[in-house]
């Protein structure tokens, strides 16, 4: 079972590298998408158990059911055995109760998210940059996929010790600029000082909550990055008394750190998926948002869960092909619209279900953190 | 203010209105139920069946009288109606009646059908409002979502008291196993008897059982989960499901493929009864959080070993126990004492002695700013 495995990891490798500089890859997205699933339907009782509850056959992708993102939080979503773990991602659990992402290996991950994060928010053939997290601290038993991805961009797009140029060091003082409800003003302002000096920009990861706590901290101050600096915004207001317009919020921060607004990059990533998109642009409704070649996102009725035509808003069905050892089709609550290449989110599918119990769950989960920080 | 022998006089012509207006065979009642029929999108045998099995019409001497001492006297009263359950109605307007001498009506958009029958039937009980209009010291009685109740505390006037009702649901409770298991022929009585209190209304009451908890073994909970599904397709044939709206039907389908990825999800007609990983249940936590189905006849059994912690971890949103015997009820009242406790088929008919929903506090909330 790892042998293949590892042979699809290796084929999605293959296929985003190709993609993303340009040659045409040696398999199709469906065919790679297809073997995938057959893996999955194999080796991982979830979607065994889905298949043959739709009576399917697998032979296309749309024969490929989707796995509600609700069955992270019920139970393992996994094609392998939880020995073979080497991550387990949580979920907020800000939509009742944690759930688990389970990998058993993250190089795919990795490779996917910095890949893309990089062409996304850096642009091609980008140069380093000093990259900082307004997030707390990653570590590995606090189990965040968001806080694996902004370390591993800062290792792949920075890579270097803020100090002395030295050793990368993940953990390193100043490089991750929240605790619980305090914003590190004063390692923000070195960090800006070490990129000035390497005479490149600053890449400040962040999510949208923690924006808002460094805007209150600077009160009217404005502390501006170096010429080239972009800011990753990401993540909603769940969990929070407040919640902040995403525009407003934008133009906010671009006053007070000196970036040109387009230089605010939205990003949507979900632990469910191993992929991310990026923000391509805003429409009317919001931003869109576009996925890496190895994902796609169908808007699909939320009935009968059959794509709805083009221009219409349905649930966001991810078909994600990092996720190798989990669930290839993530069904979400999420309502989406296809606009040209990417997509616009709507909020969540208003819903008359009573999610009573769920909330036994939720209620140890502290406040006092950002809950947007654990996706 | 008024005597309880007033506020007594005033239910009973409650009472007997509602009985004039559902009289079997009558015109007035044929009209009602074409309404309801479009105003509930009930099944029409869904709406007979309300009106006969669920409408208290005939409550003894001590449950009026405990009504009418379950609440406090005022001068005026208020009452804002919801649309899932058009039957709740009457005890809303009772318990308004047993408190004051002026009551206002703010029915439903989406069901105003039992209400304005009603006002026909007996134009001196309410007044029929669209905006509510209250002034310190009158009382409310008010049921809807948490949220709808929240922006009703925002909007009321200091010194008003809200009686507010919010989200909850039912549980049915059953003894398959030991001493006091049951036999095949009670099975399946309790069976049919949980699948009649499903499908009425539609699952959409806090009276409704959602969740199944099943004292035995797994494969006797199993086989109940099964048992439990053929029921609802006999009741199905008698009672046939009703119209759901998009975003029920939305959650009906999200309900489904979630519980086809875990454990068993057995079809039946037009619902589903899904058999959840066995409830273990701790003193003060739930190991495994419940998934609480949608409305539409969908039912969650859940095997569970230690009965107490597991409703004491349910608590804050059981409204309503139905058990398969005695013993269980008794059990499950010691731990739920605001739940209305009873036999399975009688969920949806609580005796008529006060609020249908015991979670809140009696006297209600006095509003202040």
């Amino acid at each position: 079972m790892s042998l293949a495995s590892d042979a699809l990891h290796e084929r999605v490798r293959n296929f985003a590298g190709r993609c993303l500089v340009g040659a045409a890859p040696v398999e199709t997205f469906e065919s790679l998408a297809l073997d995938i699933a057959r893996h999955q339907a194999e080796h991982h009782p979830v979607l065994a158990r889905l298949v043959r509850y739709h009576g399917s056959r697998l032979l296309t992708l749309e024969d490929v059911p989707a796995v509600p993102a609700d069955a992270f939080r019920r139970g393992r979503v996994a094609a392998h055995p939880p020995e073979q773990d080497v991550a387990r991602f949580q979920t907020s659990g800000t939509t009742g109760g944690a759930g688990v992402h389970a990998f058993r290996t993250l190089e795919t991950y990795r490779q996917l998210s910095v890949s893309w994060g990089r062409r996304a928010l850096l642009g091609a053939g980008s140069a380093r940059v000093t990259v900082l997290a307004l997030a707390a601290p990653f570590e590995p038993e606090r189990a965040s996929s968001l806080g694996y991805m902004m370390q591993e961009l800062m290792r792949e797009l920075d890579g270097r010790a803020l100090r002395d140029g030295g050793a990368f060091d993940g953990s390193e003082p100043g490089r991750w600029l929240l605790a619980p409800g305090v914003v590190d003003v004063a390692a923000l302002r070195r960090g800006v000082e070490v990129a000035a000096r390497r005479d490149e920009g600053l890449l400040l990861l962040a999510t949208s909550f923690a924006l808002v706590w460094l805007l209150e901290a600077l009160g009217d101050g404005v502390l501006q990055l170096p010429p080239g600096s972009v800011v990753m915004r990401t993540g909603g207001f769940k969990g929070h008394v407040r919640a902040v317009d995403d525009a407003m919020l934008a133009e906010r921060v671009a006053r007070a750190l000196g970036v040109e607004p387009e230089r605010i990059i939205g990003e949507y990533g979900m632990t469910e998926l191993s992929s991310q998109l990026y923000d391509g642009g805003a429409v009317e409704g919001g931003s869109v948002f576009l996925p890496p070649p190895w994902l796609r996102v169908t808007p699909v009725d939320p009935v009968s869960l059959a794509p709805v035509p083009d221009g219409e808003v349905g649930l966001a069905r991810f078909t994600d092909l990092g996720n190798i050892d989990s669930a290839l089709n993530v069904l979400t609550q999420d309502r989406a619209r296809r606009v040209g290449a990417g997509i616009t989110l709507l909020g969540r599918q208003p819903g008359a279900r009573l999610r009573g119990c769920s909330l036994a769950v939720e209620a140890l989960s502290s406040m006092d953190a950002d809950p947007g920080a654990l996706r | 203010m008024t005597s309880p022998k007033a506020a007594l006089l005033r239910v009973e012509q409650l009472l007997q209105a509602m009985r004039r207006l559902t009289l079997p065979g009558s015109a007035r009642r044929e009209a009602l139920c074409e309404r309801l029929v479009e105003t509930t999108g009930l099944s029409p045998s869904g709406v007979e069946w309300a009106l006969d099995r669920c409408l208290e019409l005939e409550p003894t001497a001590e449950e009026v009288a405990a009504l009418v001492g379950s609440v406090a006297p005022s001068e005026r009263a208020h009452v804002i109606l919801p649309a899932n359950v058009f039957v709740a109605a009457h005890r809303a307007l009772a318990l308004a009646l047993a408190a004051a001498p002026r009551v206002f009506v703010k029915p439903s958009r989406r069901e105003p059908a039992l209400v304005e029958e009603l006002s026909r039937e007996a134009p001196e009980l309410f007044e029929r409002v669209s905006e509510l209009c209250v002034r310190a010291g009158d009382q409310v009685w008010a049921y809807g979502s948490d949220t709808t109740l929240d922006a009703l505390r925002g909007a009321l006037p200091a010194g008003a008291v809200l009686h507010a009702h919010g989200s909850g649901f039912g549980l049915a409770v059953v003894e398959l196993g030991g001493a006091a298991g049951v036999d095949a022929i009670g099975l399946r009585r309790v069976a049919l008897a949980i699948a009649e209190d499903t499908a009425c209304f539609e699952q959409r009451g806090c009276l409704s059982p959602r969740v199944v908890l099943a004292l035995g073994g797994g494969d006797r909970v199993a086989a109940f989960a099964e048992l439990l599904a053929e029921c609802l397709v006999e009741v199905e044939r008698r009672l046939p499901r009703g119209r759901l709206a998009p975003e029920e039907l939305a959650d009906a389908r999200w309900y489904r493929e979630c519980a086809a990825c875990f454990g068993a999800l057995h079809d039946t007609g037009r619902g589903a009864v899904s058999l959840g990983l066995e409830l273990l249940a701790v003193p003060g936590q739930i190991a495994v959080p419940i998934e609480v189905p949608p409305p539409g006849r969908h039912l969650e059994v859940l095997a569970v070993s230690c009965l107490e912690p597991a409703l004491s971890g349910l608590s804050r949103w059981v409204t309503a126990v139905g058990c398969s015997d005695e013993a269980l009820e008794a059990r499950v009242r010691q731990v739920l004492p605001r739940a209305r406790v009873g036999p399975v088929g009688s969920m949806q008919r609580p005796p008529f002695d006060g609020p249908v929903d015991l979670r809140s506090e009696p006297a209600g909330e006095l509003i202040r700013r």
